[in-house]
């Protein structure tokens, strides 16, 4: 399989494999601070596939677009650490388990 | 160049270790790290691919701010250390675990299929780019032309990211956080 | 002729729903003028038709298959005769029961239910054919129901309507078999069809006999023979009026109606009439045995009903219909009288109804008294009262069918004379024995009235049949006519001496038993319950009541018990505590979906995505 693999062809792959990693942490972490950092962690693989396809292209837009990403992935990752912080403050806790205001 | 170097294969492995480590790490401050040097090795390799700005924006944004953010937060939340994944929760973390692997399976095995089939007349990738073509000054121009709309919209989003991180962090009257 | 039905059904209607009238004369009133407005209507159609017989369409009612049944009235001579009884005596029953209920809280509710009885017995009467029959049957069991169980807030007044109703229902099995069995082989149940189909020989005669069985064996139910009596001693529970109008007059008439009517069916089944004679013998010996002992005044008639209805069922059995149908009109009138005049009493003795309380009250309610004594003279066949000719007709027949047959109903008929004049006497004669006796009035005129007119009647309507010496056969040509076309075989006739003996000799006999009664029992100081066993049986109403208890009832009870644990608790709660889990467990799920927790949403999403590409995979590949 791994013969004649190209470095793009890993390259996604790993990517996919950074993501799929990351998307695990989200689903089963409790802290909700970590949770946030697997959340990074997916974005990062999506930037890794969009960098490595650039290869293909003649012009940049794939690196374009992996600024934009970075660039929201900052703004929501303070956002979200502000709320993380509020809530800490108003809770005490940050369990994911046990923050379900939309139970039913 | 179309086989991945060994410095690739290293510096993938060393991604995918670190990655794993923040996931299954028991202690918040091993995952804050671990996540630092997956985002670093990242960078490096964006930079092994000939995306020198990208590579470079990625560490100074990604793994320099944005980890280290969380480092901090680690820091300040002083979180307890968290409960191993399989021992709390095994149910979840089967079914979790079970879906994660049939998502990167499958497309795993869709992008080998496709990248020995009817892509490998299309993967021939002529040396590095060019520094030109990877430059500040070609993305630059992309910003400016044809992401224009984006860049400003952009421009709005952290705007707004920076009000509401103000407004949240504002809180109450009392300034010291509580002992958890 | 549809408005002598709708007429009461108007009546109780205004009083029942419309009006609710809480005044006592006001809803009186309305019940009476309908009663009363259904009696003139009768008179005009016997004006109108006289001796023919007469259909009258409604409406088709039923239409199943092959299977018609219209709702029509018809008019024959014996119907026209039941609509003056019912109506006539109803119009007076419900005039004396304004005055008897004036204390009543819902009159309306009263007279109501007293015009839908007149309006359900009109329909058993009137109708045309045996469905419409069956409904006006069932009517007027729902209504007795009703008024036995009048006073409801006494559960052992409800619990005499409901005994009455259940032993009715048992009787209505009877009805039934009758009606399927008509349906299927003559294929309608028009009434005049069926008398038409008996001389069919393509249907089977046992068919016939189980037509003509079932039918007896609901008129045992609803006329109170052995062994389905049980109801009516226990129906005294009712208000007297009711007691009068619906035990005395009418609706346990009904099954003699119903015998008369369908005459030819039963003339071809000689087993079944030989039944019906004895079943009427032991019921009259039956319940004048009971008689004899009873202290309630109530208690006696209606003992001394069943054992009348008795007579009646043994002169149809012994086969003179005409001769049964003749006693239920003369016994209409002077039971009701009876009835009437004992409410009459109870009213005036503040409604105390032991007779060992009574005493004396012939000075204090002279019209009552005199009233009752004739109503009492007419029982016993005291000469040229109507009750007179009846029963010496009953005896006579008898006397044909054979000398075992007329010794056992003489007997019976002694027993009446004996325990009707010892009621009377322990009531009206001798000194009071309380001291309500003592302070007893008259009843006022809207009660005495009625006693008054039905006294007349209780001697005139004896005149319309008369014994063969006198040749009065009018009631004889008016129930044959009814019969269309059928008639009765000629009688073997007894020599004019023969009956003449025959009536003296019975008459002396029962007046002679009259007087010994009167004589015993007109000084009595107290009534004591008898101290031998032979008598105590008799107190206890053969206990037959208890026996039903041990056999039938009882055991039904356990019965319904058990399939009620078995079936109802395990089975159907099972079944329905399953589906509440089932509800539960689904309800969980869906519970589990909505966790609040973002990261069961995310998980959701893992799957989607999943889902999706494994949609997108086998699709493509």
């Amino acid at each position: 399989m791994f013969e004649g693999m190209s470095s793009i062809e890993m390259h996604v792959s790993l990517g996919l494999i950074l993501f799929s990693i990351g998307a695990l942490g989200v689903f089963l972490k409790r802290s909700t601070l970590v949770a946030l950092m697997c959340l990074e962690l997916m974005l990062n693989g999506v930037n890794l596939v969009l960098v490595s396809f650039n290869r293909f292209y003649g012009n940049v837009h794939g690196y374009n677009l992996t600024l934009f990403v970075i660039l929201i992935a900052a703004a929501e990752a303070a956002v979200g650490l502000s709320l993380v912080v509020a809530i800490f403050r108003s809770r005490g806790i940050t369990d994911l388990d046990d923050l379900r205001e939309l139970q039913r | 160049m179309n086989e991945p170097t060994i410095i690739q294969w290293i510096l993938a492995l060393v991604s995918i270790a670190a990655a794993l480590g923040v996931v299954f790490s028991s202690n918040a401050v091993m995952s804050a790290l671990l996540l630092m040097t997956t985002l670093f090795v990242t960078g490096a390799m964006y930079i092994g691919l000939g995306a020198y700005f990208v590579g470079a924006a990625q560490i100074l944004i990604y793994a320099g701010a944005i980890a280290v953010l969380f480092v901090f937060m680690v820091m300040i939340l002083d979180l307890k250390n968290e409960q191993r994944i399989f021992r709390d929760n095994a149910p979840r973390a089967a079914l979790g675990g079970l879906l994660v692997l049939v998502f990167a399976g499958s497309i795993l095995i869709s992008v080998n299929v496709a990248f020995r089939g009817f892509l490998r007349d299309h993967i021939k990738l002529g040396p590095v780019a060019a520094e030109a073509v990877a430059g500040p000054r070609e993305i630059s121009e992309g910003l400016i032309s044809q992401f224009m709309v984006s860049f400003q919209v952009s421009n709005l989003l952290l705007l707004g990211a920076v009000m509401g991180c103000v407004v949240l962090a504002r809180g109450h009257k009392k300034k010291e956080l509580p002992r958890v | 002729m549809i408005w002598i039905v709708l007429l009461p059904v108007l009546g109780a209607l205004i009083n029942g729903v419309f009006l609710r009238p809480q005044n006592i004369k006001v809803a009186g009133s309305i019940g009476t003028a309908a009663v009363l407005g259904a009696f003139l209507l009768s008179v005009l159609a016997i004006a109108e038709h006289g001796n023919s017989t007469l259909v009258e369409r409604a409406f088709t009612w039923i239409q199943a298959g092959g299977l018609t049944v219209p709702f029509a009235l018809e008019y024959t001579p014996l119907t026209a005769i039941m609509l003056l009884v019912i109506c006539g005596i109803g119009t007076l029953i419900h005039l004396y029961a304004i005055g008897y209920m004036e204390h009543e809280k819902s009159p309306w509710r009263f007279f109501a239910y007293l015009n839908l009885f007149v309006a359900a017995m009109l329909v058993l009467v009137l109708s045309s054919n045996l469905v419409g029959v069956f409904m006006g049957w069932e009517g007027v069991g729902l209504c007795s129901y009703l008024l036995i169980g009048y006073w409801f807030e006494d559960r052992n007044n409800a619990t005499a309507g409901m005994k009455a109703f259940l032993t009715n229902r048992v009787g209505d099995l009877g009805f039934f078999i009758a009606l399927f069995y008509v349906g299927a082989s003559v294929g309608s149940f028009e009434i005049s069809d069926i008398v038409a189909a008996v001389s069919n020989s393509a249907i089977s005669p046992y068919v016939w006999t189980a037509v003509a069985l079932g039918l007896f064996w609901a008129s045992t139910g609803k006329s109170a023979q052995f062994p389905l009596y049980v109801w009516l001693p226990d129906a005294m529970a009712g208000p007297t009026p009711v007691s009068a109008l619906i035990h005395a007059a009418t609706m346990v008439t009904s099954g003699i109606f119903v015998s008369v009517r369908l005459w030819p069916v039963f003339a071809t089944q000689p087993m079944v009439l030989e039944v019906m004679m004895w079943t009427g013998l032991i019921t009259a010996w039956l319940a004048g045995a009971i008689a004899l002992y009873q202290r309630d005044i109530k208690k006696v008639l209606a003992y001394s009903t069943v054992s009348q209805l008795g007579f009646m069922f043994f002169a149809v059995g012994a086969g003179a219909p005409h001769i049964g149908f003749f006693h239920v009109i003369t016994h209409a009138c002077f039971k009701a009288l009876l009835f009437l005049g004992a409410g009459s009493v109870i009213h005036g003795m503040h409604h105390e109804q032991d007779a060992g309380e009574m005493g004396g009250l012939k000075q204090k309610m002279p019209i009552t008294f005199w009233t009752f004594v004739l109503a009492t003279a007419a029982i016993i066949g005291f000469p040229l009262t109507a009750g007179f000719f009846s029963k010496d007709l009953i005896l006579y027949y008898g006397f044909q069918k054979g000398m075992l047959p007329f010794v056992l109903i003489l007997g019976a008929a002694l027993l009446t004379s004996f325990y009707m004049w010892r009621m009377t006497a322990l009531v009206f004669w001798g000194k009071p024995r309380s001291q309500h006796a003592k302070e007893a009035h008259e009843s006022p005129w809207i009660m005495t009235l009625p006693l008054v007119v039905l006294a007349v009647l209780s001697v005139v309507s004896g005149y319309i049949q008369m014994p063969h010496i006198f040749h009065v056969d009018l009631l004889k040509g008016w129930v044959e006519s009814s019969w269309y076309g059928v008639k009765m075989p000629e009688e073997a006739h007894l020599s004019v001496v023969g009956e003449v003996l025959l009536i003296l000799s019975t008459t002396s006999l029962s007046l002679g038993m009259a007087f010994f009664s009167w004589k015993r029992f007109r000084d009595a100081n107290r009534v004591v319950d008898p101290e031998n066993s032979f008598a105590k049986v008799l107190l206890g109403k053969f206990y037959v009541d208890e026996i039903y208890q041990r056999l039938i009832v009882g055991p039904l009870q356990w019965t319904a018990g058990l399939v009620t644990r078995l079936l109802d608790s395990s089975l159907i709660n099972g079944f329905l505590h399953g589906l509440r889990d089932v509800a539960f467990l689904g309800s969980g799920l869906s519970m589990a979906l909505q966790s609040g927790r973002v990261q069961t949403y995310i998980g959701f999403v893992l799957f989607g995505v999943v889902f999706l590409l494994g949609l997108a995979v086998w699709v493509f590949v």
